[in-house]
Formats: C-alpha cells, sequence, structure tokens
C-alpha cells in the first residue's frame, strides 16, 4: 500500500463526503480521516490519499464540482498547503 | 391509536408510516450517536445526513445535493425562502389559494412595508388562470409563489405553464417558489424541468416520513440571508454564517432520527411508484366525490375531477357546522377527518366557505375502498338523522 501522505481538505463535510465518493468511483486509494488540527481548527472530516494520486483526483474533483479544495503535504513536520483550487 | 380507526386526514399528516420508516427512526434514534460535523460519531450521523440528501436530490431532479436543505416542516421551508430572498422594494406575485405558512410571512413583510404583494384569485374551484398569474407580474417582481396543490380543495395549478411564462421573461425573471406540501410524493416533480427556484416540501405529509421533517431545495445560482445561524461544525473561526451550502442554512443538530427516516421514505415511495400512488389515491378520489355526490344537501368543493386535484375533497352539508359534523363521524364512527380553515382562510373565502370552513377528508395509500363507503355512509347517516 502507498503512503496517503497527502491530505485534501473541503470547507464543507457534505463535500468531503461527495468527494469520497467521486474517489471510490474512480478507484482512486484513500482514506477518510478527522481533520489534523494542525491544518484546520474545525471540526470535521479530511481525506488521505497518495501524492501519486494527486493528479488524478484533481481531474475528478475539477469534473463533479467539488471545490474548493485544498491539498496538503507534510514537510519537515509542518503541514505545507501545496494547492488551492477554487474560492471559499 | 388503540381503538379503530379510520384515518382520512392524510393532508395534514399521513397515517400510518410504512413499518420501515418507523423501524429507521428507532434505528437512527438508538445507534447514531453523534451531532453531525462535531467529530468522532458524529461521522456516522453525516454518513446518514448525506446519503439522504443525495436521495431528496435524486427524487426532485436536483442535480446538486447540497442544494438541499433540512428543515423541520414546510412551513420553516418556506420562511427560509420568503424571509431570505427578498429584500426592500420588493414586489411578490401569490395567491388566493395559499396557506398561512405563505400568507403570513407575507403578511408581515408587507405591514412593515418591506414589500408589497399581489394576490392574484383563482375561481371558485380553486383554479389560478396562467394569464392573470402571468399578468400579475412587474419589473420590480422579485418572487412568485405557487402551491402546487390547494390543501383546501386539491386542485392543482399549472406550475409548468406559469413557469414557462416566467421563463420567457429573460433577464428579469422572478424568482419561482413552491409550496409542494399536498404534492411531493404524489405528482412527479422535476425541478430542473420546470424551472422552479425554491421547492418546499414537508416529510410528514404524502412522503410518508415522520414529523419534524422536510426541506427546502434552492436553484444553483441563488442566495438567500439566513434566517437561523449558529454553529455548523466546519468553519466555526468564521465570524458570520458560511456562504457554503447546506451550512448556510442549516445550524445547531439536526433531527438526525426523523431524516434518517425520512431517507427511508422515498426508498419506500420509490419502490411503490409514484404512478401507482396517484392511481389508488385517484380511485379512492372518485369514489369519494360520487359517494358524497349522492347524498342530499352535499356541496362539494373544487372542480371534483381527479385529473384537476390531488385526493383531498372539501365539503358540506346543509345546515350544519363542519365541526359539528366532524366530532359526531369521529366519536360515533372513529373517522378522522379535518374541519374548519385548514390553516388557509384565503382559500377558504375564495371558494365561499368562510368562515366556517368545510369538513375535508384526505385518504392516503393505506385507506381501502372500504374506509370511503364507511365514511360516506357516516356522513348519510347524520344527513338522515338531521331530516327526521
Amino acid at each position: 500500500m502507498s503512503e496517503l501522505d497527502t491530505v485534501i481538505v473541503f470547507p464543507t463535510t457534505h463535500l468531503t463526503l461527495g468527494a469520497e465518493k467521486s474517489l471510490e468511483k474512480a478507484g482512486i486509494q484513500y482514506r477518510t480521516v478527522m481533520k489534523p488540527r494542525k491544518i484546520s481548527s474545525d471540526c470535521g472530516l479530511a481525506i488521505r490519499i497518495a501524492s501519486l494520486s494527486l493528479e488524478r483526483s484533481r481531474g475528478v474533483f475539477l469534473a463533479d464540482g467539488f471545490l474548493p479544495v485544498r491539498f496538503f503535504r507534510e514537510v519537515e513536520g509542518a503541514w505545507e498547503c501545496i494547492e488551492e483550487i477554487g474560492d471559499d | 391509536m388503540g381503538e379503530k380507526v379510520i384515518y382520512l386526514n392524510n393532508a395534514a399528516t399521513s397515517w400510518p408510516k410504512p413499518e420501515r420508516v418507523i423501524e429507521k427512526l428507532v434505528w437512527a434514534a438508538t445507534e447514531l450517536l453523534a451531532t453531525p460535523g462535531r467529530g468522532g460519531a458524529g461521522v456516522r450521523s453525516e454518513r446518514v445526513l448525506f446519503e439522504v440528501r443525495e436521495s431528496v436530490a435524486r427524487f426532485i431532479g436536483a442535480a446538486d445535493s447540497s442544494r438541499i436543505v433540512f428543515t423541520c416542516n414546510a412551513t420553516a421551508a418556506l420562511n427560509i425562502a420568503i424571509s431570505g430572498l427578498l429584500l426592500p422594494g420588493d414586489h411578490v406575485v401569490t395567491t388566493s389559494m395559499d396557506h398561512n405558512s405563505v400568507a403570513r410571512p407575507l403578511a408581515r413583510m408587507e405591514d412593515d412595508r418591506r414589500v408589497a404583494v399581489t394576490r392574484v384569485d383563482a375561481d371558485k374551484d380553486g383554479i389560478l388562470s396562467v394569464e392573470s398569474v402571468l399578468g400579475a407580474v412587474r419589473p420590480e417582481t422579485a418572487l412568485v409563489i405557487l402551491t402546487h396543490a390547494s390543501n383546501v380543495t386539491g386542485t392543482i395549478q399549472p406550475l409548468d405553464e406559469i413557469s414557462d411564462g416566467l421563463r420567457s421573461r429573460a433577464d428579469d425573471r422572478p424568482r419561482l417558489l413552491v409550496d409542494a406540501a399536498q404534492t411531493a410524493g404524489v405528482l412527479p416533480i422535476d425541478v430542473q424541468a420546470s424551472g422552479i427556484d425554491m421547492l418546499a416540501v414537508p416529510g410528514h405529509k404524502a412522503l410518508y416520513g415522520p414529523s419534524g421533517t422536510g426541506f427546502l431545495y434552492l436553484a444553483p445560482d441563488l442566495v438567500l440571508d439566513p434566517i437561523f445561524e449558529g454553529g455548523t461544525g466546519g468553519q466555526s473561526t468564521l465570524r458570520r454564517q458560511p456562504k457554503m451550502l447546506p451550512e448556510r442554512y442549516e445550524s445547531g443538530t439536526p433531527n438526525i432520527p426523523g431524516i434518517a427516516a425520512l431517507g427511508e421514505a422515498l426508498n419506500f415511495i420509490g419502490e411503490k411508484g409514484l404512478g401507482e400512488i396517484r392511481r389508488h389515491e385517484t380511485a379512492l378520489f372518485d369514489l369519494l366525490v360520487r359517494g358524497l355526490g349522492d347524498i342530499p344537501g352535499i356541496t362539494l368543493f373544487g372542480p371534483c375531477d381527479s385529473r384537476q386535484q390531488v385526493a383531498v375533497v372539501s365539503f358540506r352539508l346543509d345546515g350544519m357546522d363542519p365541526a359539528e359534523l366532524g366530532g359526531f363521524l369521529e366519536e360515533a364512527m372513529g373517522i378522522q377527518v379535518r374541519v374548519g380553515l385548514h390553516c388557509s382562510p384565503l382559500s377558504h373565502r375564495t371558494i365561499g366557505s368562510f368562515p366556517e370552513g368545510t369538513v375535508r377528508v384526505s385518504p392516503g395509500l393505506f385507506n381501502t375502498r372500504d374506509d370511503i363507503d364507511q365514511l360516506v355512509e357516516g356522513v348519510r347517516k347524520v344527513r338522515e338523522m338531521r331530516s327526521v
């Protein structure tokens, strides 16, 4: 199993659950987790994927309208936003 | 209900509920632990809400389920829509067949001189003319409100024709709000095909869900001011209510068991099929109209034509207070109907039954021909007793 090292954060749980379905449909490996506190002080869910799946996931979210979305990766112990698509 | 009851008040709340709906209600109240969107065990609740939202969206032909806002009934949905959309100086077109859930919010805004309201009169059968509704629209009209079918006469209004007329107005088109309290679960509704901007639906009537459920659909380009604000689980650091749906219009802990059961009710309706439901209710309606129509002294309201009505029949017996007749049916025969003004005095003024109102009979999916026969027999008995 590849390391699920990328965290995807949507502003609402509704979007997160919808995106989860789209990833499932596209056959992209993912895991739904609680939002890491260092990324967001909000309650709710985030999705972890492997960085290898980033491009395909981006395509799925754009095609299915799951926006806005932010992608995070851990760099030297801190979560860094590596991409943000759409306006909140 | 312990004693034998013939329940013919489905226009108020459908009863009984399908067993699977009750089972789902109990399951959700037992198993779903926490508030959605607030982490931990709430995730299971959130998944249930998500799935029901998706089911609702499919049911009404909405492309995006985030545009479905759960409410506690159709009244709440109508209030969110009316109070959230209208701005000072706006004009509203509505009709003389409105329920108080439309009439009262508008009356308050009218009295506050915030909005101007034109109420288009229906005819004595409760039928609206498309031309009258469209003719009342002005350049400053922001909203047209249409009760899809009357809760007093069951009269079905020409939704698609009115919608087509509004759509042909191009850029200055007013928004269309449809109150589907008497039609959702009986007639097919497609918000995209019918150009509906906002749709208010109760869960507890013809959808056979529990009381305390309902929803409001909002078109993709529509932004309302929220009338409830508070905790939404996510986006907590925002000072004001979030812009994103459904959170923008849903604050606080929702009715999770009720919504879960509403989802099961939609499954039930889907398996039964709207065509089958409509056929069953139409057969009972026809039997009812024929049976009551044969009794001397009975006045039936509405067109008495099942093609133009859902299964709601209002009537009066000459010289008798509707409340007295309803009381007799309930006490002597265990038949439950609804009497009076049905929270719609405007409709009763329109059909000429104000202020006494009518006796309203509204069969549902679980009623039988025998139920209707007994009702008709009960009314006949009352009439004979009074003639002696």
